[in-house]
């Protein structure tokens, strides 16, 4: 299992929410709040490698925090 | 830099702030992968964590976005500042009955001043709008200044000027055009 933490005083929760609905088909999501942390956990990833699709999920957060998303 | 290794930029929120800093890294997402946190036990620094993706160049990396982070800023700060007047603007634009008001204002307020340039020119565009609805106005068929009259007519061939036809023929002769061609064009 892969863990990303996101600050939650940066990134909004429904920019992360809508970045794993877009990346669901690839992989299992779940998330919980913990003091300024969001924390994802990813499971079953089907894209190799796994750390390139971590910073590309990364990446696609900021996308959808950006206001052209 | 090393290529695989990761570049920190730590950022004042004070100077530029979070959504600045993002938008900044937006422009950034296909050259890099980016990360963004605040610095340990600070409410105030962002970190940003930048790794060049594959034969992205890591050069001047760090400057170029620190620049981007400026010009976020700078761009956020006047979006800012000018809120207040773009939402007159748009208030204005988007409520007929107010733009209707400022339009009549501004007329009763050409006649109050009795602004004598202001009349001049109402009266000048008057007469000028009489004459063209008047029927002894000209018609543009008359054409007085001859505008209509082609060159040739009016001046004459230059005589170094072939004409089209006879043009084609000597491009025809020095193999410039298909002959073929020509002298379909010609026939016709």
């Amino acid at each position: 299992m892969s863990t990303i933490e996101f600050d939650k005083r940066i990134y909004k929760l429904n920019a992360i929410k809508s970045a794993i609905k877009d990346y669901r088909e690839f992989a299992d999501f779940q998330f919980r709040v913990e003091g300024d942390q969001i924390i994802v956990e990813i499971q079953n990833i089907a894209y190799e490698p796994v750390p390139e699709f971590l910073d590309e999920f990364g990446n696609y957060v900021i996308h959808k925090m950006s206001a052209r998303a | 830099m090393d290529q695989n290794k990761a570049l920190r930029i730590v950022l004042d929120t004070k100077i530029y702030s979070a959504e600045a800093i993002m938008e900044a890294c937006h422009k950034f997402i296909a050259r890099c992968y980016l990360k963004l946190q605040y610095v340990k036990d600070s409410d105030r620094e962002i970190e940003v964590v930048m790794k060049p993706r594959g034969g992205e160049a890591a050069d001047g990396l760090e400057e170029r976005f620190l620049a981007e982070a400026l010009e976020c800023a700078m761009k956020a700060k006047v979006l800012k500042g000018t809120a207040k007047v773009r939402d007159q603007i748009f208030h204005i634009v988007f409520n007929p009955d107010r733009l209707d008001a400022i339009g009549g204002n501004l007329e009763q307020d050409l006649k109050l001043k009795n602004d004598p340039e202001a009349l001049k020119l109402n009266s000048r565009l008057e007469k000028l709008l009489e004459e063209i609805e008047s029927e002894d106005a000209l018609d543009y068929e008359e054409d007085p200044l001859g505008i209509a009259v082609p060159w040739e007519e009016k001046h004459g061939m230059p005589k170094d000027m072939l004409h089209p036809i006879e043009q084609m023929k000597r491009q025809s002769e020095n193999k410039m055009v298909n002959p073929d061609m020509v002298k379909d064009i010609v026939n016709d």
